[in-house]
């Protein structure tokens, strides 16, 4: 209701002809619910999206405490993770039934640069989540006993997960670009989860969940109370420490060998990655590069999928994405394919590249994938749940609600040419990495 | 609570709709009465497969995915043992493209040979991604033979064997659209910025025309009854041990469901579960451990898995598991308890409906099981349940007459 979409008429018809397609329409302008910005009294930034009817709500607490700053591998993580196996009023028992008894959902993850606990809520148990939120972020114990079983847990599912060959391939695949000491490559092995410590947990945990590190997005049938909410369990100076972070730097290594190839025995399907360091939102180009890599293999029609899915019949599946850190980017095309066609598999992922850049797309091709692109950015501002992770997303660069404005009229002004021209400049393919695991 | 309108067409096809104004979409679901459990036992995996096919052209239109494409529409279907159902997600404004492309492909589809080549490639890569390149992939190609002998339940969804898809025939194809695929053997469902009148004039515009088929009479081979525990052990290159244990379950529709569903629930939604909490936290027997119901039309099934932790036995780990099942049994289980999953249920329920894709798929489900209307009760369903309900379901389900174990080991 509240997000309103012009349209323009493209086509007409009268008559059932059941080849002739309907009459449609194209997407023209999107217009945003955009976030209301509000500051708590000790200066953590709250953006509030009121959006939807339905008596739930959406939270996201968000901290500058991500890969980016720790000091060893999975260091982010295992605080995250460990905020509600105790705290110094409740034991990790009783935060689990008081979550579970109020209907509760809390989410811990760790990104490259942030690390977010996201809650969702009936709105009738908003209060009493937040004020056990409250008492998990800032009174974690960390007790020895408890993070021993989760490491152990995580252990064995390391290992379970390092027989998959997708998993073999990511991880050769971000170590060679990026190098395993910089935070984007970084991956662990089996011996780097008994090096952390609840001492290193609870340094990280000091340093970086602090009220100056943190931001709220709040969504959901939401007003005023809902910020005083806020205000009253997370806008306490109580927990501001007045440090401040010292910039890190780190230093990306590439690897100089571009192919690598991880074998594995009983495997009757090879895991391929090919890719490269790529630009982020920052870039002007980012857009257009988004719109070569839709072409590409960024959905279901796309030519990879066209080409060794539909046509070859090599592989369940295949596509290529752009990841956008906050320091660098990758682009990537990844996918599963029979053990006996890798070889060929290869072959036509690289002869689609070189299409991209040595012919024009066509008109028709460039109309599906622009109105689908179109029909996806209108998705991303659907209702309070998607507003708020498409407003997670920008932040993370200080960028604002203009992101997308470029980004439509990207889409509806880029010509054929200028797609050949990106593809030439960004996937020359001297630069690509690949990486087959099976 | 969710509105639902609904009318069926003079050839059969029963449509129901969702009229919700919040979003710019809708969400056009179609539900297919069909599912691998149609099959038989020398042609399985052939429901999926077809529902590959379905994407490859129909009688007047060439692709199925372009056109939808090109007006901002997403879509996907899925198989399992009871239905065929496709789905599509559009802008409200072109939603007749959705009605024009799932009609023509009821009508008549294209049944082109190399679309049926292709499609037999993919799938029998799909089965080697999902079923045999990954560690415990073939559990349930494993566990529903043990559990069924008789019931077309006996094979999963994607088939027994990679050899009976590359197998199959463009005549099987066009004998299995005209058998099942038929305005009377499916439910329309519709969620989203739609009015039920426009969605009528859309309907009898474009499914109208289409002709009632004829349908065979579902009549499955009844599974006897079970009359002894029954194991199965396999040794696979996986690093540790998995146990999984199956009670065969009532049907989707029997008023035990929803007591069975929250059995599943105290012992297995979220970390402050019993099984969690004692088995994984405090005892650390299983670095993971799931009880669920497989939830099928049919008698289904009722699951633990666990993935046993590393130097534990797996006779300590079962035993703990039976424990754990043993209290049930005796009725060990307070009001809070009960309240505590009943609360997450209607949490969950809460949720799902903020989704329109979410409730046309469900609403389609429920119509199938007779009405629509059904799932506005659900809840309370959930809610009736009592402590003593529970106690009686848990002494008749957890029986060793019902049960099958997989002992999932690795090579010596």
């Amino acid at each position: 209701m509240k997000i309103v979409a012009h349209y323009i008429i493209c086509q007409m018809s009268e008559i059932l002809d059941r080849k002739l397609e309907p009459v449609f329409k194209v997407i023209d302008k999107i217009e945003i619910v955009k976030a209301d910005k509000k500051t708590l009294s000790n200066g953590i930034s709250v953006y509030a999206i009121n959006a939807g009817e339905h008596e739930l709500v959406k939270v996201d607490i968000i901290f500058d405490a991500g890969e980016w700053m720790q000091k060893m591998p999975m260091l982010s993580y295992s605080v995250v993770s460990m905020l509600c196996e105790g705290s110094l009023f409740h034991t990790a028992e009783e935060i689990a039934e008081k979550f579970d008894f109020l209907g509760s959902y809390i989410y811990y993850n760790t990104q490259k640069h942030t690390a977010t606990i996201t809650i969702y809520s009936l709105q009738k148990h908003l209060e009493e989540t937040l004020q056990l939120i409250e008492e998990i972020i800032k009174y974690p114990l960390f007790p020895e006993k408890e993070f021993e079983t989760f490491n152990n847990k995580r252990k064995q599912q390391y290992t379970i997960d390092s027989q998959k060959v997708e998993l073999i391939a990511q991880k050769h695949f971000c170590r060679a670009l990026f190098g395993n000491e910089h935070p984007y490559g970084m991956y662990p092995e089996l011996d780097d989860f008994d090096k952390i410590t609840t001492m290193n947990i609870r340094s990280f945990h000091a340093q970086y969940f602090i009220a100056e590190n943190c931001k709220i997005i709040i969504a959901g049938k939401i007003d005023e109370s809902h910020i005083q909410l806020l205000n009253r369990y997370f806008g306490d100076i109580d927990w501001q420490k007045l440090f401040v972070q010292p910039i890190l730097d780190h230093k990306i290594t590439s690897s100089v060998q571009k192919q690598i190839i991880v074998e594995k025995k009983d495997a009757v399907q090879s895991a391929i990655r090919i890719g490269k360091i790529t630009i982020n939102k920052f870039d002007p180009d980012f857009p257009k590069l988004q719109i070569v890599n839709t072409i590409l293999g960024g959905y279901f029609g796309s030519r990879l999928m066209s080409n060794i899915r539909e046509d070859k019949g090599y592989t369940y599946g295949i596509g290529s994405g752009l990841v956008s850190y906050k320091n660098a980017g990758y682009f990537v095309i990844a996918s599963e394919v029979g053990k006996n066609v890798t070889i060929d598999a290869i072959k036509e992922v690289y002869l689609e590249i070189e299409k991209l850049q040595t012919e024009l797309v066509s008109e028709n091709e460039l109309e599906v994938v622009r109105n689908y692109m179109l029909g996806n950015v209108l998705r991303n501002f659907d209702g309070p749940f998607a507003l708020s992770d498409t407003l997670k997303t920008i932040l993370e660069y200080d960028l604002g609600y203009e992101y997308f404005e470029t980004f439509v009229e990207t889409l509806k002004s880029i010509t054929p040419n200028q797609i050949k021209s990106i593809a030439v400049k960004h996937l020359e393919k001297s630069s690509l990495y690949e990486i087959i695991a099976g | 609570m969710i509105e639902i309108k609904k009318f069926t067409l003079d050839n059969g096809l029963t449509v129901v709709v969702n009229e919700d104004t919040t979003t710019p979409f809708v969400a056009f679901n179609l539900l297919y009465d069909v599912g691998s459990k149609d099959e038989t036992a020398d042609k399985t995996g052939f429901a999926h497969l077809f529902e590959h096919l379905m994407f490859g052209g129909s009688v007047n239109i060439s692709t199925f995915d372009e056109p939808l494409q090109r007006v901002g529409g997403e879509n996907n279907a899925f198989t399992n043992t009871d239905i065929t159902n496709y789905y599509i997600t559009l802008p409200k404004e072109n939603i007749e493209t959705a009605f024009w492309l799932e009609s023509d492909r009821m009508l008549c589809l294209d049944f082109s040979q190399k679309s049926l080549n292709v499609q037999k490639n993919v799938v029998c890569e799909e089965y080697r991604q999902r079923y045999l390149n990954k560690p415990y992939g073939d559990t349930w190609l494993l566990l529903r033979p043990l559990a069924y002998k008789q019931h077309p339940y006996q094979w999963a969804t994607i088939g027994k064997n990679i050899e009976q898809i590359e197998n199959a025939s463009i005549g099987d194809v066009k004998e299995f659209f005209f058998k099942y695929y038929a305005p009377n053997n499916a439910v329309l469902s519709i969620s989203g910025n739609i009015t039920v009148e426009e969605v009528k004039k859309l309907a009898e515009k474009w499914f109208g025309p289409i002709e009632r088929r004829r349908v065979p009479y579902r009549n499955l081979p009844a599974e006897p009854k079970q009359t002894e525990k029954r194991t199965l052990t396999v040794h696979r290159n996986v690093p540790y041990p998995s146990l999984y244990i199956t009670f065969r379950m009532c049907r989707r529709l029997d008023n035990d469901y929803y007591i069975i569903d929250l059995i599943s629930d105290i012992l297995s939604n979220g970390k402050s579960s019993r099984l969690y909490k004692k088995l994984v936290q405090e005892k650390k027997l299983f670095s993971d451990i799931n009880a669920y119901i497989t939830g099928e039309t049919e008698e289904g099934l009722f699951v633990f898995s666990g993935n046993v932790m590393n130097g534990v036995s797996i006779e300590d780990a079962e035993k703990a598991i039976y424990y754990e099942i043993n209290k049930l049994k005796d009725g060990f289980l307070f009001d809070y308890e009960l309240l505590k999953v009943k609360n997450k249920i209607e949490s969950t329920i809460q949720f799902s409906e903020t989704n329109i894709l979410n409730k046309a798929m469900n609403i389609a489900r429920y119509e199938l099981f007779g009405d629509a209307n059904l799932i506005n009760s659900e809840f309370l369903n959930y809610s009736n349940v009592q402590i003593l309900d529970i106690k009686r379901v848990a002494n008749e389900l957890f029986v060793d007459e019902n049960c099958c174990t997989l002992y999932y080991l690795p090579n010596e």
